[in-house]
């Protein structure tokens, strides 16, 4: 089958730029029975606990095994709207954040079961009144309780994961310590979460990253150019089990490598036909410390890169 | 593929120079962003130019589309085909219009048989091949009379990518030129600073003028349109800008002169007025029949009830005649749900007043549905699921239609609305 012989296939030493002691392999594209699914784009969520991903495009969620191979697929119900993220708890059950269509503005979150069916609703209560204005597009279960983010306002907050009960928010900007200009007008492209709770940032216009830890001490790194371990267009961050963070960079179509100190390690993909290769890489999700997943466009598919270090 | 090392501290210095991360409208600033932007020094692999996209739409895209966008947001004047599955309109609601309609293919079936609408019809097929965005498969040469070839058609065609085209001058006489003064800022927005003869702002959008080869062997012979368009400001009053939902504020870009004549380099045949059998253009609705009359009274079919104070209507929206930007800065807007009409300013009916220039929910990136006899049948948005008649809803659910009117209530029409053709013919 095109599948096994996809998964067969000898696995490619990427070339890569920076420093040595990493090494940086293509392992798959994401498939099912067909062949490589052609994704240009989507959101990607991490299963750490079972390795599995999650992909959401198109008001559509799949579920990929370790291997990358579709195992699941759901949709909502058509009332929630459109589907734009979700968690996983340590149970199994899937926490879907949904948005109505416009002009509403209204969201969702809703807690199912590992099928996607929805088991109950979770109401946000008591927010702040500077978060009750505000639409979440992200969603996180961390430690703590659940995390809702959204990029456009630059705001966040943490409610109670069973009953929505409010805990507490986040001004983003002024964690970022963006002026009301930069407030407005810097977009939060890329933002994730450690499983430690630190918030990951990428505004691209900026040519920065930052890193907002559970206390709001902010940390940030980046410098613009076209060198290897400089930003272009960035856009998702994530960071692996052992500390190392994964930049994207829509511009320089690579995914740049950095440690915990912020200093440059590597980066890998580059513009290019080849399986190694990615084409304006935007989402990433890793699982574990070693596999780290990447979207990308041109319906190239979603890529699995193994990290290894010496 | 491997990057060569190279010391960044050049780059660095530039970039620190270029001041940016603390300066709204970051990359453009009405002129060349950073080359690095769009450029990749070593390791772009377009088919020209180091661009960091497979072609220049490509590139432009790289910003100006954004996946998870399901809102208005700034500059993105594309949504990302993940984010419009079955029944999802494109998010963003620029003047321009989102390319995401060229996206959307609808089909339905009416008792006489079963119709569709390819989604190529509803604007310019830039191609980016990034973005899967393709070439017209029906119009291998621009419709109108032109020559330009769809296979060439890009961001690039129309906006000039370094931006140098420039206002010289001052506010109310000036210049277009591509040199003579170094650009300050963008010259697109009622915020813009007024130019002066030693300091350029950037012409309305990065919209190329005379000598900008838009393809090999053809040039634009005339200066790009004047405009003004809404951004965001902040305090009392503050705008939300020109991308914005008009559920409940209208966006008012001032258009100001030369914009048909502009569309024309591409599209002759389309100005050559009314004796050859094309609508005018460029042509004042005061000496059009009455046209002002109606354009201020007209409030929706069988309504003709409206004042000059709330006349303007953004979905039929008329030209100033002017090219003076102290002119054109006050009147652009998007704060207000209602704007004056053309009885004291003067208006002019142009490509603009019923096209969007990038794409539209309906064909031909007209600004409303072309084809059916009501856009608003029994107080709704026609829609499949609603009850509506099918050659109404022309495939689209309630939303998606609402959502090619920038989410305008069905109320603010008549319970029957016809064509908005009559906001200046008042016919129905």
């Amino acid at each position: 089958m095109k599948v096994l012989i996809g998964l067969a296939a000898l696995v490619a030493a990427v070339t890569t730029a920076g420093a040595a002691g990493v090494t940086i392999s293509h392992l798959f594209n994401l498939s099912d029975f067909s062949g490589t699914l052609p994704y240009s784009g989507g959101r990607l969520v991490a299963d750490p606990g079972t390795e599995e991903l999650y992909v959401i495009a198109s008001n559509e969620v799949r579920v990929f095994n370790a291997w990358g191979m579709e195992i699941y697929r759901f949709g909502l119900e058509p009332e929630l709207g459109q589907i734009r993220d979700l968690a996983i708890d340590e149970n199994g059950d899937i926490l879907t954040l949904s948005h109505d269509l416009p002009p509403a503005r209204g969201y969702h979150i809703a807690r199912c079961d590992y099928r996607g069916r929805v088991k109950a609703a979770i109401e946000p209560t008591d927010l702040s009144d500077e978060f009750a204005a505000v639409r979440p597009d992200r969603i996180f279960l961390r430690p703590g309780g659940l995390y809702l983010a959204s990029r456009l306002d630059k705001r966040a907050a943490v409610i109670d994961s069973q009953n929505g009960e409010f805990r507490r928010d986040f001004d983003l900007a002024e964690l970022l310590e963006l002026s009301a200009e930069q407030r407005a007008d810097e977009n939060i492209v890329g933002f994730d979460m450690d499983r430690q709770g630190n918030m990951l940032v990428t505004i691209p216009t900026m040519f920065r990253a930052f890193v907002v830890s559970p206390s709001g001490k902010m940390n940030s790194f980046g410098e613009g150019g076209s060198t290897a371990g400089s930003f272009g267009v960035v856009s998702g961050i994530t960071r692996n089990d052992d500390g190392h963070f994964f930049v994207a960079d829509r511009g320089r179509s690579v995914v740049m490598v950095f440690n915990e100190r912020f200093e440059f390690v590597s980066e890998f993909g580059y513009r290019g036909t080849g399986p190694e290769n990615l084409v304006r890489p935007d989402s990433l999700a890793v699982t574990g410390s070693d596999k780290v997943y990447v979207t990308q466009m041109r319906q190239r598919g979603v890529a699995a890169f193994s990290v290894s270090y010496e | 593929m491997r990057a060569t090392r190279i010391a960044s501290f050049t780059l660095l210095t530039f970039a620190i120079a270029m001041g940016f991360g603390s300066v709204a409208f970051a990359f453009h600033s009405g002129g060349v962003g950073e080359c690095v932007g769009c450029h990749n020094m070593h390791g772009a692999v377009s088919t020209s130019r180091l661009m960091v996209g497979t072609d220049p739409s490509s590139a432009c895209l790289t910003c100006h589309e954004q996946e998870g966008l399901t809102s208005p947001s700034s500059y993105h004047v594309s949504t990302a085909a993940v984010d419009m599955g079955p029944g999802v309109a494109p998010a963003q609601r620029t003047p321009g219009g989102d390319f995401g309609w060229l996206k959307k293919t609808y089909t339905w079936t009416v008792p006489w048989g079963s119709f569709g609408e390819a989604g190529q019809t509803h604007g310019h097929n830039i191609i980016a091949a990034d973005f899967d965005y393709v070439e017209d498969s029906h119009n291998s040469v621009a419709p109108g009379g032109g020559t330009f070839a769809s296979s060439k058609l890009a961001c690039t065609s129309c906006h000039d990518p370094h931006g140098q085209y420039r206002r010289v001058g001052t506010d109310d006489s000036y210049l277009i030129q591509t040199a003579g003064a170094p650009i300050i800022a963008s010259g697109s927005y009622q915020t813009s600073p007024p130019s002066t003869a030693t300091e350029a702002v950037g012409t309305y959008r990065l919209l190329a003028g005379q000598g900008y080869a838009y393809e090999i062997g053809s040039s634009f012979t005339v200066d790009p349109p004047a405009a003004s368009a809404p951004t965001r400001t902040f305090g009392p009053g503050a705008d939300p800008g020109y991308n914005q939902s008009e559920a409940v504020n209208q966006v008012r870009v001032s258009y100001g002169t030369g914009m048909s004549e502009w569309c024309a380099t591409c599209h002759p045949d389309m100005t050559s007025g009314a004796s050859s059998g094309h609508h005018p253009v460029d042509a004042a609705l005061s000496v059009l029949g009455g046209t002002t009359t109606n354009y201020v009274t007209y409030r929706g079919s069988g309504d003709l009830s409206g004042s000059n104070a709330d006349a303007y209507l953004s979905l039929v929206p008329f030209s100033l005649n002017s090219n003076d930007y102290t002119v054109l800065k006050p009147l652009a807007a998007g704060n207000l749900p209602d704007y004056a009409g053309p009885e004291l300013s003067g208006g002019v009916v142009d490509c603009m007043s019923c096209h969007r220039a990038h794409a539209s929910g309906f064909e031909y990136a007209l600004r409303w549905n072309p084809e059916s006899e009501f856009l608003v049948e029994a107080g709704q948005w026609p829609g499949t699921g609603n009850g509506a008649s099918p050659q109404f809803a022309r495939g689209r659910t309630e939303a998606e239609m609402q959502a090619a009117y920038y989410d305008r209530d069905a109320g603010d029409f008549a319970t029957y609305q016809r064509s908005l053709c009559n906001k200046c013919h008042a016919q129905d």
